[in-house]
């Protein structure tokens, strides 16, 4: 390629000609209004270098080609439009290239964000050095004061933020099996914003007079009258957050317009929806950061007096201003990291989130809380006083939602099946810093506590501990538990634990002193202190200096895997360009949001199914739920049928089987709730072939709406049969789900109304409870006997014995339902909770039953007498009890027959 | 280039191997609600001006307009009814592009751009002449701030009635595709609308 060819094209030549152009013409403009306003000097570098940091890295971008389809669309020329297939990364040069691609935008994002992370983690470093004794060491009081607000302002607006927006740039899209993001373009410019916000922050280093040093709160009337740097600082956070804000509007388009078809919002992934009020976040707050930072820099530049007292400017206006942005900016900062923390909880523990609406909304309630806190930042600041009780109330009212998260997540992991793995780590270790952040915060919004810690040392600490352990942890757990998907390598599981327990502990031992000192009264932000702190200090720097060196770890950690490390399994990255298509299940169960085809999803299929003929067939769905074995129900398919076969039409019968919404109150595992759909919806195909019909069945999600509709979508309906209760009892019919599902499919829907009470005469259901004593002979003679005497539908239910061998119960079970089987009767079962008396409440929400029968050991040996099982039923219900008594030595024998 | 782009499309009908196309889960259109969200994120950055607006004037109690200073109120009012009769001749704009009427979609835009221009060049003349700079006192840099920032946004959105007049004619646009008209007008409307807002509070009240 010739020089000029290059000079032409896209890349990173062109971008170094614009930068010099840029300059140039920032320059240019400055001389020139100097010269029309006839001022002196003529050439002024403080002004032209103010100008040129706005102008040059618009030349930049332009010459690295994030304007070239805007610049063709806007002349009218013709533009290549994207077929968003195949413009991923080819090789390493293609992430150093302007890409519309968001997974290589993720990638972006994140490897600029962790560049920035071990700088500013130096800077950090370097501060611990100075503080390791009193007095000066290494570097003189100005430096520090410039390292810790540079350390501040590229962790908070070069690292926590974006990096949040690199994981879910990659991430959000495959949750909602969108094919990109919405704007793919804009989502490429904001990326290249981002860098130029940080190397204008690393280049404040050079300016006269030193870098910024206001810390990255940078209060005027300070600030507008610091050198040079100053500006640097005033101009990078615009670009900063005209990144964050372009990159949280395409969130939340994305979010909305591009879902996959089926998924609700009440079915969205907690990642998805922590970015959808992440992104409100920043959309509605950094408008006001940006206003803050514009009037600090006319104030700087262009002689205002937005802040001058003497001319009728007002001081405290900047900390309003600038609160109104940065406390909703901690939450921008946090909410990412719970949306993946539930994800990685949820995972490592195989349980869908406990509380997923809970969730969603605590999220809303934290983006609406958070807008009324700001002033808890300024309560020492001199402004109305007014405001400071009602701030500290808003200040412990937003405990409560954060509250909720935290234990949802506990309940998440209780009784779950734990798989401690690296991710998990960090996001137990998220919880509890964060709890013990969270603490020392509402400590903070204390006024008289707040007063009195101040501008110390406890404030360093509590940030930290909300920021690190809580933030960077959460990305620690999101990059380790998504690198497999990122690299398609597996990272090394031992150096991921060591990485976890180093930075645990030393981060434990290096903040959590600082608490000490800060109650002590240990002033921040001075390179100096008094000697009665030294040795605390001294085993913090100390202590820090590990910290640092743990992540090294994850470094080497990370580098290594991604270029040698084992394939991660299931890894299709590379085959599934063409991504298949996808269909969403179960609400909102944490994970995996979105699936290919032919994934998960446990789907009963009878056996020996039709061969599909050459016409294509009618296909009837049906749906019901409790009313699934009814007698009419099954008639009314029986009749379909044979009219379908009179036609000489081939036919398909699938029934879905939403399962139940446990009324509020009872606690459940999803599971049983799930094993019992699956339990009535066998006996329905089992009744279903002995009128000679052969069909597929699938439970499904609870609202009967979306799983009508879904299946509508997975396996196509000629005409749908939809079961309920009477009028009075059903919930579906309380949901006008008849007429909703009549409108929106366009199809055929007859509504069928099964009153099981009026079944009875036909068939009687028995509930039959018994745990050690299952297959005992008494027990099946008393079942073959009813069975003998008239239809009977048996449903035996096992509650799981206190030691926890589910295995054991599950094959008591099925041996169980053998012998019942084997005598021709009807019978499904279900081990359920090991409370015998709670599991029978479950399970008459499941099963409609007619009888009970309970069987229990002889008295002395049954601890379900014991606790008066039986009187307990009889009490609960008007239904008849029957109690059975099998000896031990009978049970052995029913278990071995 | 045409051919180049026709040969990508031919290219993509024949071994179309991507993902399929995005499935639309809300009624609302990208373009569309993006433009919104935009518009809100720009709301709160003539919020965080307001803010300074009101601790200057309303909290520090200061003379408004500064002593010895006084604000052509009427000027600026005939102002208000140019930008506002170029959101009438925007919405004309827009009816014609979607009733495939040309001359009236060119003509509504060219209109538009040059009642914004006029706005912008009246809104110039009324800085040489109004009698104190923003770093005369603080209601000055507050009046300076509010006008400046929205005849900023003035200029950003000429720049897109711009492009959007280019484009209509070289012959883009029609009663399917006026997207590229509707999203420049839902911006032009917003600051309308945040003129007459900035308005009644520097000038009228």
């Amino acid at each position: 390629m010739t020089m000029a060819a290059r000079l032409k094209a896209p890349g990173w030549y062109r971008a170094a000609l614009g930068l010099i152009i840029g300059f140039g013409v920032g320059m240019g403009i400055d001389v020139g209004l100097r010269a029309l306003y006839g001022w002196h000097p003529l050439v002024d570098w403080t002004a032209i270098v103010t100008v040129g940091l706005i102008s040059s890295p618009f030349g930049f971008l332009i010459g690295i080609g994030c304007f070239d389809y805007w610049f063709r669309w806007a002349s009218g020329a013709p533009t290549v439009p994207e077929d968003h297939s195949g413009h991923g990364a080819r090789s390493w040069r293609d992430y150093f290239r302007v890409n519309t691609d968001h997974k290589v935008i993720g990638l972006q994002y994140i490897c600029t964000t962790f560049f920035f992370f071990v700088v500013g983690g130096v800077m950090a470093m370097v501060m611990r050095a100075e503080l390791a004794a009193p007095g000066t060491q290494f570097i003189s009081p100005n430096t520090f004061n410039g390292l810790f607000s540079v350390h501040a302002s590229l962790m908070i607006f070069l690292f926590i933020i974006p990096v949040f927006a690199g994981i879910a740039n990659y991430v959000i899209p495959l949750m909602i099996g969108a094919p990109d993001m919405a704007f793919p373009r804009l989502n490429a410019l904001s990326y290249w914003l981002l860098p130029i916000g940080g190397i204008i922050m690393l280049l404040s280093f050079l300016a006269p007079g030193g870098s910024f040093s206001t810390g990255w709160t940078a209060y005027a009337p300070l600030s507008t009258h610091m050198p040079l740097g100053q500006t640097f600082f005033n101009i990078a956070i615009q670009f900063a957050g005209a990144s964050s804000i372009a990159t949280a509007l395409n969130f939340l388009v994305t979010i909305i317009t591009m879902r996959a078809p089926g998924m609700t919002f009440w079915r969205m992934p907690l990642l998805v929806w922590a970015n959808f009020t992440t992104s409100l976040l920043v959309v509605i707050a950094t408008p006001f950061i940006a206003g803050s930072q514009f009037f600090v820099l006319f104030d700087r530049t262009l002689g205002t007096h937005f802040f001058d007292p003497s001319r009728s400017g007002d001081v405290l206006m900047y900390q309003h201003v600038f609160w109104f942005y940065s406390h909703p900016a901690v939450y921008i900062m946090m909410l990412p990291g719970f949306g993946i923390v539930s994800e990685v909880i949820s995972t490592h523990a195989r349980k869908p989130i406990f509380g997923y609406r809970m969730m969603a909304f605590s999220l809303m309630a934290i983006v609406v809380l958070g807008f009324t806190v700001w002033a808890h930042h300024m309560f020492v600041s001199g402004m109305f006083p007014w405001l400071r009780v009602p701030m500290m109330l808003t200040t412990m009212l937003i405990a409560v939602p954060t509250g909720i998260k935290i234990f949802s997540w506990l309940a998440t992991l209780w009784r779950g099946v734990i798989h401690l793995r690296t991710p998990l780590l960090f996001a137990l270790g998220f919880i509890t810093m964060f709890t013990l952040g969270g603490i020392s915060g509402i400590m903070l919004a204390v006024i008289p506590f707040d007063i009195h810690v101040s501008d110390t040392y406890f404030v360093v600490a509590h940030i930290h501990y909300v920021l690190f352990g809580g933030s960077v942890f959460t990305i620690f757990a999101g990059i380790y538990h998504w690198f497999p998907k990122m690299t398609g390598r597996m990272y090394d599981e031992t150096l991921g634990r060591i990485h976890f327990w180093l930075s645990f502990v030393f981060f434990n031992l290096t903040f959590g002193p600082m608490h000490l000192v800060g109650i002590d009264g240990m002033p921040r932000r001075v390179a100096d202190y008094a000697h009665q702190y030294a040795t605390l200090n001294a085993i913090i720097s100390i202590s820090a200096f590990i910290f640092g060196l743990s992540f090294l770890v994850f470094v080497y950690n990370i580098v290594a895997s991604w270029r040698h490390g084992p394939l991660a399994e299931g890894n299709r990255r590379r085959a599934d360009r063409g991504r298949r298509p996808i269909r969403v299940r179960g609400a909102g169960s944490g994970a995996r949001g979105v699936q290919g085809e032919g994934t998960g999803g446990r789907r009963v299929r009878s056996h020996g199914r039709h061969d599909r003929m050459s016409a294509q067939p009618h296909r009837i769905l049906v749906v019901a739920n409790e009313t699934v074995g009814g007698r009419a129900l099954i008639e009314t398919v029986k009749r379909r049928a044979e009219e379908a076969h009179e036609r000489g039409e081939p036919f398909e019968v699938t029934v879905i089987c939403p399962q139940n919404e446990p009324r509020s109150g009872y606690v459940i595992y999803e599971d049983s709730v799930r094993k019992a759909a699956e339990n009535r919806l066998a006996t329905t195909l089992g009744q279903l072939r002995e009128v000679g019909i052969e069909a597929d069945g699938e439970v499904m999600d609870p609202d009967p709406y979306s799983a009508t509709m879904d299946a509508i979508a997975t396996y196509g309906a000629d005409e749908i049969i939809i079961s309920t209760h009477p009028g009075t009892r059903s919930g579906w019919l309380r949901r006008d789900l008849i007429d909703r599902v009549r409108e929106d499919s366009g199809l055929p829907v007859e509504h069928l109304v099964v009153d099981l009470d009026a079944d009875r005469a036909h068939m009687t259901r028995t509930l039959v409870v018994a745990n050690q004593t299952v297959g005992g002979g008494p027990l099946i003679e008393l079942l073959k006997r009813k069975g003998t005497e008239g239809p009977h539908n048996f449903v035996v239910i096992l509650p799981q014995g206190e030691g926890g061998e589910h295995g054991d119960a599950e094959a008591r079970l099925a041996h169980t339902l053998d012998l019942l089987h084997g005598a021709g009767l009807e019978a499904v079962g279900q081990v359920m909770d090991p409370d015998p008396f709670t599991a029978v409440q479950n399970a008459l929400q499941f099963y409609p039953a007619d009888e009970i029968v309970v069987s229990t050991f002889p008295d002395e040996r049954s601890g379900w007498l014991r606790s008066h099982l039986i009187e307990r039923i009889k009490a609960s219900t008007s239904k008849p009890v029957e109690h059975v008594v099998v000896t031990a030595e009978q049970a052995r024998e029913g278990a071995t027959a | 280039m045409e051919s180049a782009s026709v040969a990508v499309e031919h290219a993509a009908e024949h071994e179309h191997h991507g993902p399929p196309p995005a499935n639309r889960s809300s009624r609302v259109e990208a373009q569309f609600l993006g433009m919104l969200l935009f518009i809100i994120s720009e709301v709160m950055l003539f919020g965080s001006f307001f803010t300074a607006y009101f601790f200057i004037r309303v909290v520090g109690h200061a003379h408004w307009p500064a002593t010895g200073t006084k604000l052509p109120v009427a000027v600026a009012g005939v102002n208000t009814a140019i930008l506002v009769s170029s959101s009438l001749t925007m919405h004309w704009a827009l009816l014609s592009a979607k009733n495939e009427n040309r001359f009236g979609m060119r003509a509504g835009l060219a209109s538009t751009f040059l009642l914004g221009v006029t706005f912008l060049t009246v809104q110039i003349n009324e800085y040489v002449h109004v009698g104190f700079a923003p770093h005369d006192h603080a209601q000055g840099t507050i009046f300076y701030g509010l006008t400046g920032l929205h005849g900023a946004h003035v200029f950003v959105g000429l720049n897109l009635l711009l492009f959007a007049t280019i484009r209509a004619f070289r012959g883009h646009f029609n009663a399917k595709e006026h997207r590229g008209v509707e999203v420049p007008g839902i911006y032009w409307h917003f600051v309308d609308v945040m003129w007459i807002v900035v308005y009644t509070t520097i000038y009228v009240i």
